[in-house]
């Protein structure tokens, strides 16, 4: 496997194409995983992914193809980028295919709905590979493609794995740092889009910048409070899979989630505003799996709490805020890091 | 070991060693020859300046004393000689033997041992065949033993139980044998080898000999080189990876994983060899209706968790006592114990089928060389190789939980425990058994036990623990009855007895520390919210 030339991307949404992209900038061989016939023509004759990056030219190195087992023969690294909800079904074919000595390596930011576990952990369960990682930050898809810079977190238990990740992918226009912290960084990466959704409601509902200030402040509280008890370095929240992807994600349009938010303020139901968008929104599935996750463990998530009752229950935005600003107040830091002598 | 394969075994122990810790301060731009030396004569010292002025500790002394004098004056190559022979010393301490003779008679023995301690019988007839047939019927072994048994011949077996008592390795010794399953070498503390006859008896049974008190690296490495060797000779293992017993009567949570990942050195140099070699865990609890150190093990873990918030009793004749009423009551109980083994494991933590081949959760076979090539080629790679270690650490826990047996005793105690947190509810729960005593209702009893039963069965049905016969079998009077009986027949009548119908208990630490077995099963939620319905 070592001497392989290729590695793989699973998946042809927009960010499994951006990161084909970026890989293809030093990999001879970049394989697309695609189901959709269509795309793979238009990438392997167009060298564009016509549905998901159109108008982007994609180096003649990336092949697309729609053979799972052909896309990950003799690749020594396979990036995952499938939404959360049929992950573990692709997760078991790529199992079929894999040796022992392959990484694999998810990109998707969210939990299984009904198991609440993490992508890493569906990989683990459902492949031979032991080597895995996540990879996460604010990557939005349509920045990456447009060769701007960028900046993203992989995490994994094998330093073999961070090191691979950070030679194949690391470039001009991306770099690429290491944490062994696997499940803060899944958890900061799926978590943050809850909080995309909630900031989409406070542009959209003209609350104005200091509300949205507190809301992600609080938010990283939040985070950190529900991590801890997953036995996650709070730290990790202070990174770039925390505060950098909550940044980027609570103040941009680009992200599908804050586009969320917006279109519920807009006064589109759940389903429309998901159609609207056109593309899976994983912060939809997250807080509903959060918030159930929060009840039964007894974690206080008040922002978790608030964003629900407008996306899922329908109560009114100046409702669900004053019960937001009646809540006691609290000390600003919760976690203190102390530091070495 | 055999005494044929013994000489051979050390010398490639010392070799190893020495190779390895070469390698070390070759790679390590921090760590020298000096260092290791220098660090090991002054830990060794240390260990060895409050120790009492026996034959032995003097000769050690000698030892570390002519060790240090030859250091300083020493050129690289005579510390390299002084780093050889401090390691020969630690090999030759180590090495064990074996003996098939010794082992088949010392084995015969075992279940009159055991019948001693565990069967109430009187002593005369200790050595009738009856007592042998008893002791069956107290000791309940489950698990794939077929395949197990199988394995052990297609490949070497790491037996990997829980710690709870010291009578785990009789235990687990008499269990392997009656299944038929092969002998073990296991690591036993140096304490066990001063008497002589123990001594011969217990190297003659397989045992090397582990020094707990040696804190430092290069006896740790040579202690894993030891494992490691033995097991590249075929010889099947027993490792505690818990490393102590467990104090506090939980399951083992966390997992040493020195000497586990002793399996995975034996298969990467086997590979880089050319040789595969078949390594198989077998993760195995050992289940007691009764702890004898119960009461013991969990004072010291009040007395290290609590802190200032639990101060145990100054009874300086407690420990006399104990010991009397030991060998008292011993004769007098009728108790069981349940040993289970696990699904047997490759050394990556993957299930095996029944031709030994590694397999995934879809049994698909997978190529397990495949994870220790480094550029191609089978290789150590000391991080990666950590890793493994833990996942295979992770999936003994896992293993763990699910066979454990919760017994009557742990049932009863649980749910009386929770009670008492819910009657008497203070800030902690080192106040609560620092309290003198505590008392239910019978009637709450008997519901609690029958509400924590209904989502027993649940769990059990689900796989996700084992229940033993008292609480599979019979009702809820039954299975009171029986654990009082049990609790009290040993630790006393204070742990739990009736009065004016309220159960009545003045040794909640007991109770604790049998209540701390059902703790990882996410129990708590649901009987609180009955229990505040009914407290």
């Amino acid at each position: 496997m070592a001497t392989s030339k290729s590695v793989t991307v699973i998946g042809g949404g927009s960010f499994g194409t951006a990161i084909a992209y970026l890989l293809a900038a030093k990999q001879e061989k970049v394989k697309i995983w695609l189901r959709d016939e269509a795309i793979v023509n238009s990438i392997n004759t167009l060298h564009e992914n016509s549905r998901y990056a159109p108008g982007v030219i994609l180096p003649s190195a990336i092949i697309a193809t729609s053979n799972l087992e052909y896309a990950i023969a003799d690749s020594s690294l396979i990036f995952v980028s499938i939404p959360s909800k049929s992950f573990r079904k692709v997760a078991t074919e790529i199992g079929k295919y894999v040796k022992g000595d392959q990484i694999l390596i998810t990109t998707t930011k969210g939990f299984e709905q009904d198991t609440f576990k993490s992508m890493t952990e569906l990989l683990a369960e459902e492949t031979p590979c032991l080597k895995i990682g996540a990879l996460s930050g604010p990557n939005f898809a349509f920045e990456i493609l447009s060769g701007m810079p960028v900046g993203s977190v992989i995490a994994s238990r094998f330093n073999e794995v961070i090191e691979k990740v950070q030679e194949a992918l690391g470039g001009k226009t991306i770099r690429i740092y290491g944490n062994e912290d696997v499940c803060g960084v899944e958890l900061a990466g799926a978590l943050k889009n809850i909080y995309a959704i909630c900031a989409g409601i406070i542009q959209a509902g003209g609350f104005g910048e200091n509300a949205k200030s507190l809301m992600i402040a609080r938010a990283l509280s939040e985070m950190s409070r529900f991590a801890f008890y997953f036995k996650a370095n709070p730290s990790t929240f202070l990174g770039l899979a925390g505060v950098g992807d909550l940044i980027a994600t609570c103040n941009s349009e680009l992200s599908r989630n804050f586009r969320i938010g917006r279109k519920i303020v807009e006064g589109l139901s759940l389903e429309d505003a998901i159609t609207s968008i056109g593309q899976v929104a994983e912060g939809v599935y997250t807080l509903k799996a959060v918030k159930e996750k929060a009840d039964s463990l007894g974690i206080e998530m008040p922002i978790v709490n608030a964003t629900y009752k407008i996306v899922y229950e329908k109560q009114t935005i100046p409702m669900v805020l004053e019960e937001l600003m009646a809540i006691p107040h609290k000390k600003d830091i919760e976690f203190k890091f102390t530091c070495p002598d | 070991m055999r005494r044929e394969d013994k000489e051979k075994a050390t010398d490639q122990v010392i070799e190893q060693t020495l190779a390895e810790q070469k390698a070390y301060c070759k790679r390590s731009k921090d760590i020298t020859i000096d260092n290791i030396i220098y660090d090991t004569i002054y830990l060794e010292k240390k260990r060895l300046k409050n120790k009492k002025n026996s034959k032995h500790n003097r000769t050690e002394i000698v030892f570390w004393s002519e060790m240090e004098r030859r250091f300083y004056s020493a050129n690289l190559t005579e510390k390299e000689e002084i780093l050889k022979e401090i390691i020969e010393n630690y090999a030759v301490e180590i090495a064990g033997g074996y003996n098939p003779k010794v082992y088949n008679f010392a084995i015969k023995i075992v279940p009159y041992l055991l019948k001693a301690i565990l069967v109430k019988e009187p002593l005369w007839k200790l050595f009738s065949k009856k007592g042998k047939e008893k002791i069956n019927k107290n000791i309940d072994i489950s698990g794939p033993l077929d395949k197990i048994l199988h394995l052990s011949k297609m490949g070497t077996l790491i037996v990997t139980p829980t710690h709870q008592s010291n009578f785990d390795s009789i235990v687990i010794g008499y269990s392997t044998f009656i299944t038929g399953l092969p002998p073990m070498i296991y690591g036993a503390g140096l304490n066990l080898f001063t008497n002589p006859i123990l001594s011969y008896m217990m190297t003659n049974l397989g045992a090397y000999k582990v020094d707990r008190e040696k804190k430092n690296e290069l006896y740790k490495d040579v202690l894993k080189n030891y494992a490691s060797i033995s097991l590249e000779y075929g010889y099947h293992n027993l490792f505690y990876p818990g490393g102590t017993r467990s104090r506090s009567g939980k399951i083992e949570e966390q997992l040493k994983l020195g000497l586990l990942g002793s399996g995975l050195s034996t298969f990467i140099k086997g590979a880089k060899e050319g040789k595969k070699r078949n390594i198989y865990v077998v993760p195995c609890t050992i289940n007691y209706e009764l702890c004898l150190e119960a009461r013991d093990l969990i004072e010291e873990y009040l007395v290290e968790e609590g802190s200032r918030q639990f101060i145990l009793p100054n009874d300086s004749s407690n420990k006399i006592k104990n010991i009397l009423a030991f060998a008292k009551k011993t004769v007098k109980v009728d108790t069981r114990i349940a040993v289970c083994f696990g699904e047997p494991l490759d050394i990556f933590g993957n299930e095996v089928n029944e031709e030994g081949i590694s397999i995934d959760n879809h049994s698909r076979p997978i190529d397990i060389e495949k994870y220790i090539l480094v550029d191609g080629v089978p290789d150590f790679s000391f991080q990666r190789d950590r890793v493994y270690t833990s996942i295979l650490g992770n999936k003994i826990l896992k293993s763990f939980l699910k066979n454990s047996v919760v017994m009557d005793t742990h049932f009863l105690s649980y749910a009386l425990f929770k009670i008492f947190q819910k009657k008497y509810p203070f800030s902690n729960v080192f106040k609560l058994v620092s309290t003198f005593g505590a008392e239910c209702d019978k009637e709450l009893l008997l519901e609690t036990v029958g509400f924590l039963k209904e989502i027993l069965f649940r769990k059990r049905d689900k796989g996700e623990l084992k229940l033993g016969s008292v609480i599979s079998t019979k009702s809820v009077d039954e299975i009171i009855s029986h654990a009082k009986r049990q609790l009290t027949s040993y630790h006393g009548e204070s742990v739990l007895y009736e009065q004016n119908g309220l159960f009545v208990s003045n040794d909640l630490i007991t109770l604790y520390y049998y209540h701390n077995k059902l703790t990882p099963y996410g129990l708590e939620k649901d009987l609180n919210l009955w229990l505040h319905q009914k407290v």
